[in-house]
């Protein structure tokens, strides 16, 4: 008790020492120094998109999310140069363009697809998730249409899942050990 | 300067010692001379020496680099002083404009006398000049109760330039008709082409004897006829084009401007007749346009004004950026102009791009750089198509692998395909690829 007491008392007056006579951080102004983060002004391509998706989810608004309308304007001038304007809007809005159903939903703008039921709840529990997932798959849906579509398109390299990563991960080790 | 460590060592040998005094116990003041020690030692060490000590030394790799290029930079610190720092540390004026892509322009690390620290950093060069402040360094001593900051400049590179000029250009190339564009008109030449019935005007030299031999009748052989071609090179710094795959690299008018520049060189040296538009901007020099327009018979004159067209066109510096470059009107669906004013801002006065028709010479081939971010490109290849021209488009990417990015991306695939569609040679120009490589595609291209 008497040891505790008096650790308990030296603690005290040390932190009361360092309080009243203790230097301001000295690290602080070098540490803060911003450097080599640029300072020009120059626009990223699709910010404004990629804030949308990352930041305001499903609760922006519906109807006014530039990344569905821009895939569906993607794949309507796509069609454009086999179909007439018509025949290709008609078309993506059928769904017919892919057999994502969810992708299909997304950028349809009749009721002729409708998202799954397994979406619908998924929506309704976790909108901003949904949302995301969504989008992400559309964006790969367009992409993989694209590459069948054009001569000169590739998709970017996917990152894959959890479980493909795993397995990639366990592959370069199991390598490594032989 | 002065930091203090030990203030509670300094309370604890004032406790200690007066509790000692009062209690008249020895043990308590002998005590004291524990924190004493640090106390003494944290006051008598003196400050490590900095100024005239230390000489940092700073290296470009490469010195002049090209746009988008990664720029190695290296830090190396002697102290050439008697003793050594145990904790010196360092950050590099990295200038403001530019960023770092690959390691820190910190360091830090204790340095002995006459040893040295090194550091590497990397950064992402675009175009124009910058310049380093100075290095900020800070050492302490051993116990870090004295400090010293200073900033001195470093020995060495101190700043660099990022351009891509044709000051070399030989100029009087330019007028000399010694192209390699093979055409389809026989005629003198080395490739053979064709017999037809001998002229009495035609050279002996030209005359067919096998067929003489076996006929009886003269005939003169046509070689492929190879002339200088009339190359337009256009270079794409509308609003639309102002944009770049993240904050550190060049934006799409930089790299269009920085092929032009590389297109033209080529163009130049192998004697081909080349005049230069850039869309989108007035002439630097002489104020007209949209487009900036430097024509062949400029002569001795159009390096220079060729330079300084492309320079501006790298920035957008005499574009009227007054017009918002509303980044979902360039990414989305909507990337049309809405208003008439940006319309004819964006066609550089009219609906069919009626002035760069204008003044692309007849016949002449276009070799139009341009990261394709909108659907005005599309109506222009499809005018320059129109009034038969032959267009080779390179097209510099611009979209990081974000989700808008990769939307913008979908929507630039098809506007290529659609170039493609109308006739047009198309070479996407991936970052990873080298310029010369991708231009080599484009003017094998043009050629052919």
């Amino acid at each position: 008790m008497t040891i505790l007491a008096t650790g308990g008392l030296l603690a005290l007056i040390g932190l009361a020492a360092a309080w009243a006579w203790g230097s301001p951080g000295a690290t602080g102004p070098f540490a803060e120094e911003a450097v080599g983060e640029p300072s020009r002004d120059v626009e990223v391509t699709g910010t404004k998109m990629t804030e949308r998706y990352e930041q305001q989810g499903a609760a922006a608004e519906p109807f006014g999310d530039p990344i569905p309308a821009s895939l569906r304007d993607t794949l309507v001038r796509l069609y454009q140069s086999d179909l007439d304007a018509g025949d290709a809007e008609s078309y993506v809005d059928a769904g017919e363009w892919t057999t994502d159903r969810v992708a299909a939903a997304t950028l349809t703008e009749t009721n002729a697809v409708s998202f799954p039921l397994w979406y619908r709840l998924y929506n309704w529990l976790y909108p901003d998730h949904a949302y995301r997932y969504r989008i992400r798959r559309t964006v790969r849906a367009v992409e993989a249409t694209c590459a069948a579509e054009l001569t000169h398109f590739s998709p970017p390299d996917r990152a894959g899942g959890r479980l493909q990563r795993l397995r990639t991960l366990f592959r370069t080790e199991g390598e490594a050990d032989r | 300067m002065r930091v203090t460590r030990f203030a509670s060592m300094r309370a604890y040998v004032l406790v200690l010692v007066a509790a000692g005094v009062a209690t008249g116990s020895v043990a308590l003041i002998l005590a004291g001379a524990v924190p004493l020690v640090f106390v003494l030692h944290g006051t008598l060490t003196t400050e490590p020496d900095v100024e005239g000590s230390v000489r940092v030394t700073r290296e470009l790799s490469p010195e002049t680099p090209l746009p988008g290029q990664p720029v190695e930079v290296t830090l190396t610190v002697d102290n050439t002083g008697g003793r050594a720092i145990p904790d010196l540390r360092l950050v590099d004026g990295v200038p403001e404009e530019l960023g770092v892509t690959d390691g820190s322009p910190r360091a830090g690390g204790a340095v002995s006398s006459g040893g040295t620290l090194t550091h590497s950093y990397t950064l992402q060069a675009d175009r124009g000049s910058y310049a380093f402040d100075g290095v900020s360094l800070r050492a302490r001593n051993s116990n870090g109760t004295r400090l010293v900051d200073a900033t001195m400049p470093a020995d060495g590179d101190r700043e660099f330039e990022c351009r891509v000029d044709i000051e070399d250009i030989p100029v009087q190339q330019t007028t000399t008709y010694t192209g390699q564009l093979p055409t389809d008109t026989g005629g003198p030449g080395v490739e053979f082409y064709a017999t037809r019935d001998h002229h009495p005007e035609d050279p002996v030299k030209r005359i067919d004897w096998r067929t003489y031999a076996k006929t009886g009748e003269l005939a003169t052989i046509d070689f492929r006829e190879q002339h200088a071609a009339h190359i337009t090179v256009l270079t794409d710094s509308r609003t639309p084009t102002h944009v770049a795959a993240d904050v550190t690299s060049p934006t799409g008018a930089t790299l269009s401007a920085y092929a032009a520049t590389i297109a033209l060189d080529v163009l130049i040296s192998e004697g081909h007749e080349v005049s230069l538009g850039a869309l989108g901007i007035a002439d630097p020099q002489t104020g007209t346009g949209p487009p900036a327009w430097v024509g062949p018979d400029e002569g001795k004159s159009f390096t220079t004004h060729a330079t300084a067209v492309c320079n501006a066109a790298a920035t957008g510096a005499t574009a009227d950026r007054s017009t918002p470059a509303d980044g979902d009107e360039t990414d989305s669906a909507t990337a049309e102009a809405s208003t008439a004013e940006e319309r004819a801002y964006m066609t550089d006065g009219g609906d069919d791009w009626g002035r760069v028709r204008s003044l692309v010479p007849t016949g002449a081939q276009v070799v139009l750089c341009t990261p394709a971010t909108d659907e005005g490109v599309v109506t222009l290849v499809e005018s320059l198509r129109a009034d038969g021209h032959e267009v080779t488009v390179l097209a510099p990417q611009t979209a990081p692998a974000t989700i808008g990015g990769r939307t913008v991306g979908l929507q630039r695939a098809v506007r290529l395909e659609r170039l493609r569609f109308l006739g047009a040679t198309v070479i996407d120009w991936d970052s990873d690829e080298r310029l010369r490589v991708a231009l080599s595609r484009i003017l094998g291209a043009g050629a052919g």
